[in-house]
């Protein structure tokens, strides 16, 4: 490719006439100031993800079981799931972050955080229920 | 992975750098990474450790109702990973001395192992936590 093909960040797609059909997008070494941020990012989702494993072994085998059958794991495992998940989908989105950065495209949007504390909510939610309806029962 | 072992030259052909804070998004200096590196080897240091931890406690501390000792194997295979993940921070950071800059970034096959390997420890766990509650 020559270098009036080159897209970058601020020139409009297209701004020099009709583009060949590209088999592979031009890439670029990103700022390795931006690479190390996104290894830190994963290494961070994977410390969560490790968290939130542990805290779920935690519930379902140390903690006293609840008088509901079932209650230790209703709360124990959407946590160690949720890790699992957190484990697989992040290093996908590093994936994706480090190829948006190469190719000069905005940074694609994950919907990780979202559903991280979607869960960890709902489960601290059912925590507290648990917690006062044992505590009304004993 | 084609994307993560690409060893063109620095930055784009215009001799000029993106993301920086001129009016139209580059640099015209190549940008240094400064501590940058520093941080990565240090979250690589935590990771390592975060798993060494948990692979002790659930070794040592998590006691299963079950005959064989299942949470010895998880909690050892968590050690290793541990081990594994430290090592890797470590060859990280060789990576980023070398050739005198601080340039070199993770590649996937790299990564990879960590997270699949966090993500069998969850599934272990799961299965564990789901037929065999303490």
């Amino acid at each position: 490719m020559s270098v009036a093909d080159e897209q970058h960040p601020g020139t409009a797609p297209g701004a020099e006439g009709p583009q060949p059909p590209a088999t592979e997008p031009e890439e670029y070494e990103p700022d390795p100031r931006f690479s190390y941020a996104n290894e830190r990012t994963f290494l961070a989702w994977m410390r969560t993800a490790l968290g939130l494993i542990t805290a779920g072994l935690a519930i379902t085998q140390l903690l006293p079981p609840f008088d509901m059958p079932g209650g230790r794991r209703l709360i124990g495992l959407p946590l160690i799931a949720m890790g699992t998940i957190i484990a697989v989908v992040s290093l996908r989105n590093w994936m994706a972050n480090e190829r948006a950065m190469r190719r000069g495209l905005p940074l694609p949007r994950s919907p990780l955080p979202r559903i991280t504390a979607v869960v960890v909510t709902i489960v601290a939610v059912i925590g507290v229920i648990l917690v006062i309806v044992e505590g009304k029962g004993s | 992975m084609s994307d993560d072992d690409a060893s063109g030259p620095y930055g784009p052909p215009d001799g000029r750098f993106p993301y920086g804070p001129s009016a139209d998004g580059f640099l015209e200096e190549a940008p240094t990474p400064g501590l940058a590196g520093e941080r990565t080897d240090l979250a690589w240091n935590r990771s390592g450790l975060a798993l060494l931890a948990c692979g002790i406690a659930v070794a040592k501390g998590l006691k299963f109702p079950i005959e064989e000792p299942a949470h010895v194997v998880i909690g050892v295979t968590i050690l290793v990973l541990g081990v594994f993940t430290w090592f890797m921070g470590q060859w990280e950071a060789r990576k980023r001395r070398r050739n005198g800059h601080d340039r070199e970034v993770a590649s996937f096959s790299d990564l990879a192992p960590v997270a699949y390997g966090t993500a069998a420890v969850g599934a272990a766990a799961f299965v564990l936590a789901l037929f065999f509650p303490g």
